[in-house]
């Protein structure tokens, strides 16, 4: 099997969740292997997820934590 | 990241583990802290009146996300038919950065991924917050939004490129 890039567009979401059937995952890798802009695309989508989880991420207040925590009758 | 199911789970536990995963849920589809917070407050009072009916057969992370993120959708619909003052929005929007949290994590970076968030169709950064943010598996973030797999995996698809584009000098 072999994927050219429009392809494997539509493989990227499977690919980031380890999704792909053995023969889609191996085409995926065989095609990154030649192809620089397809290579730079996943490289910029896995910085998009590392930019999410590292820094999307909010923390509640701690006075609104105590808050909450007291209109909640908890501990 | 979160743990998939849990018996006879206790409230201060659940607080702990899911409070500001629900709070930055809830900030990230009212686009406003104050109503965030309500959310919070919200979804963990029906949280607990319905931990009875909680049988821990099913992942705790979806059940209560699920709840936080109709809470919040129930929010945002209630702001559009009684809209607050524009100005005091704006500056809520406009200023995500004024918590003692943000402050010190603010800087440009921060700011152009919360306005690429924030860019994003509502249906479309749920499923982005709650994959790629909160660490949900893709299976979890359907059962959250009540759609099919394949339906998040189009959104994040969607998610994910146009946050490549508008983040691109971050990225290489």
């Amino acid at each position: 099997m072999k994927v050219n890039c429009d392809q494997l567009a539509g493989l990227l979401p499977d690919f980031f969740d380890g999704d792909l059937s053995r023969e889609q995952s191996d085409a995926a890798i065989d095609h990154l292997a030649t192809c620089a802009s397809c290579r730079l695309t996943v490289d910029e989508l896995e910085g998009v997820r590392t930019l999410a989880s590292d820094h999307g991420r909010l923390e509640l207040p701690p006075e609104s934590k105590d808050r909450i925590r007291r209109s909640l009758g908890l501990s | 990241m979160h743990q998939r199911s849990v018996q006879n789970p206790e409230p201060d536990w659940l607080f702990d583990t899911f409070a500001d995963g629900v709070y930055t849920l809830a900030y990230r589809i009212t686009r406003d802290r104050h109503l965030a917070e309500d959310v919070v407050q919200e979804t963990f009072i029906k949280v607990i009146r319905s931990l009875v009916s909680y049988r821990g057969d099913g992942p705790i992370a979806a059940w209560i996300y699920r709840i936080g993120y109709r809470e919040a959708v129930a929010v945002t619909r209630r702001r559009r038919e009684d809209p607050l003052d524009p100005v005091a929005v704006a500056a809520e929007i406009d200023r995500p950065t004024e918590s003692v949290e943000e402050q010190v994590l603010a800087g440009e970076l921060v700011a152009r991924l919360d306005e690429a968030i924030n860019s994003l169709s509502e249906s479309v950064r749920a499923a982005f917050v709650l994959r790629d943010v909160e660490g949900l598996s893709t299976t979890e973030v359907a059962a959250v939004l009540e759609i099919s797999a394949s339906a998040v995996k189009m959104r994040l698809a969607r998610a994910r490129e146009s946050m490549r584009r508008q983040l691109e000098e971050y990225l290489t």
